[in-house]
């Protein structure tokens, strides 16, 4: 009995690994990371991964004959596992340029600008600003005293973080715009559980890129969603929160970077009309072709 | 109604359902696997586990506790993520593989005590009358221990694979494509832009899954206890 149980086992053991060898990818694929809830850059279709961040890789792997492979992990285990470079060779997840990530892995041409938005329920709409002009933004005084969500490691997570606790005397070197009031943060998994927590009613408003935001309240009757801004010292000088997506390496990995850099330089060139070829992807993407 | 307007949606869009048998069948393969390996490793710790203490069975009764030990003293998730990106930080290793070992190993940890708890159970007079009769230790063991351990284990067993099959849910948080990752996929910005109706109906969708499994715990339950009086 002892013994029949044991070979048993170990043969299932024995059989897993085999198998997972087997099938284990060689030098010939290149596996890139990402966390396909972030459309139009990423995002489950079906079973499948779409999205920009998706074509781009393709041409980088078309370019240097490889096999593109996509995982959906966490976005916040990408950085680190692109870091180590056991796992993955890249990452492409719309991932803004920051210092801290720069420190772990190398960054190419950035490909996009984005900026932070606001997404909160209609009916909330007193704290937006209004121009002449009719534009409409939020600037971080206005959410003071609020519960915020984020997407945990996103940069709207790091930038309210920032707000939120930044002191002259500590890293950051300045005193966070809402640092002392009583502005909570919540973290979620992804965009969408956090507008979901709007409507549950636990947080007041969700801070995230552009366009998630847009795809979110698309399909959001109660939803709106502006862009957040830094205030001036007059209204004219509010700017938004702006920043630059680009793909990430191994450090080191020259080559690829070289291969993405490349495809990038030919996507980012402007046609007739002034669109450049990402522009016209991310539109297709949103599905406004 | 916009509840029940989406709940149809769901089920009448093409690329919805495809997710959902999709993640359908993540779940209840890793279910099956990790449950054959739990009964497996459980029994085998059991059996370790009540052997009689002497010099050669001290180390692995040692090892048996020590794994029991921390394999029930630490939560699942984070089993799941050393798994994952420890252990098995393996360049294209597939994650199936790595869910299925670690929800394994997690559930025979329990399955051990539950089995040990069931020998126990049964008292030692029916081993003393086995043995008075003249039944070598390893007959009494397997003739009259036993049969009344397994009616005894039986719907803890049970219980153990109804929380194993609901854990793995957490297997999205590795980014596999589960019964939880597709509803979280279809609630995603792209698709319905809102997680409530996808989440009920995938809750759903594991009480299904549960509901047929303790029908047929209940079953065997049932022709094992066919002879009892009670």
């Amino acid at each position: 009995m002892k013994k029949l149980l044991s070979i048993l086992l170990v043969a299932v053991l024995l059989l897993g690994t085999v198998a997972s060898f087997a099938s284990c990818s060689n030098e010939e694929t290149i596996i890139v990371q990402t966390n396909a809830f972030f459309a139009p850059f990423e995002y489950y279709d079906g079973t499948e991964i779409k999205g920009v961040d998706v074509e781009i890789m393709n041409m980088v792997g078309e370019k240097l004959g490889k096999k593109i492979e996509f995982e959906n992990v966490e976005f916040s285990a990408i950085i680190d596992n692109v870091k180590a470079g056991e796992v993955c060779d890249a990452g492409a997840a719309g991932i803004t340029i920051t210092k801290e990530r720069k420190d772990k892995v190398d960054f190419s041409t950035p490909y996009y600008t984005s900026v932070q938005y606001v997404i909160f329920e209609k009916d909330n709409d007193a704290i937006t600003t209004k121009t002449a002009d009719g534009t409409e933004y939020i600037v971080w005084e206005t959410l003071a005293g609020k519960t915020i969500g984020v997407q945990t490691d996103t940069t709207g997570w790091i930038y309210t973080d920032g707000e939120i606790n930044a002191t002259a005397d500590n890293d950051y070197g300045y005193n966070g715009v809402l640092y002392g009031t009583e502005t909570k943060l919540n973290c979620y998994d992804n965009g969408q559980l956090a507008a979901d927590a709007i409507t549950a009613n636990h947080i007041d408003v969700v801070i995230i890129d552009e366009l998630p935001a847009q795809y979110i309240v698309s399909k959001n009757s109660s939803f709106k969603c502006v862009p957040l801004y830094y205030s001036g010292e007059t209204d004219a000088d509010d700017a938004p929160v702006e920043e630059q997506y680009a793909i990430c390496v191994t450090k080191g990995n020259q080559e690829l970077l070289d291969a993405i850099n490349d495809v990038l330089a030919e996507l980012m060139v402007k046609d007739a009309h002034g669109k450049t070829e990402i522009e016209k992807m991310v539109m297709t993407h949103m599905g406004m072709n | 109604m916009d509840f029940f307007h989406k709940i149809i949606e769901l089920f009448s869009t093409p690329k919805y359902m495809e997710s959902i048998w999709e993640g359908l069948k993540t779940t209840l393969i890793i279910s099956v696997l990790a449950a054959l390996i739990g009964l497996l490793l459980g029994t085998l710790l059991a059996i370790v586990a009540i052997a009689k203490d002497s010099k050669w069975t001290k180390l692995p009764k040692l090892i048996c506790k020590i794994y029991i030990t921390v394999i029930r003293g630490t939560p699942m998730a984070l089993q799941l993520f050393i798994m994952a990106y420890v252990i098995f930080a393996i360049r294209g290793f597939p994650q199936i593989v790595t869910a299925t070992i670690a929800f394994g190993l997690n559930s025979s940890a329990y399955v051990a005590e539950n089995i040990r708890a069931g020998i126990l159970s049964v008292d030692i007079g029916q081993t003393e009358a086995g043995r008075a009769l003249g039944l070598p230790g390893r007959t009494t063991m397997l003739k009259i221990v036993i049969p009344q351990a397994i009616k005894n284990v039986i719907p803890a067993i049970g219980n153990e694979l109804i929380a194993l099959i609901k854990e793995t849910s957490i297997v999205s948080m590795i980014g596999m494509y589960d019964l939880t990752m597709a509803a979280k996929i279809i609630g995603s910005g792209n698709n319905m832009a809102s997680y409530i109706v996808p989440m009920t109906v995938v809750a759903l969708f594991y009480l299904g899954i549960v509901y047929l499994l303790t029908f047929g715990i209940k079953l065997i339950e049932k022709r094992l206890r066919a002879s009892d009086k009670r």
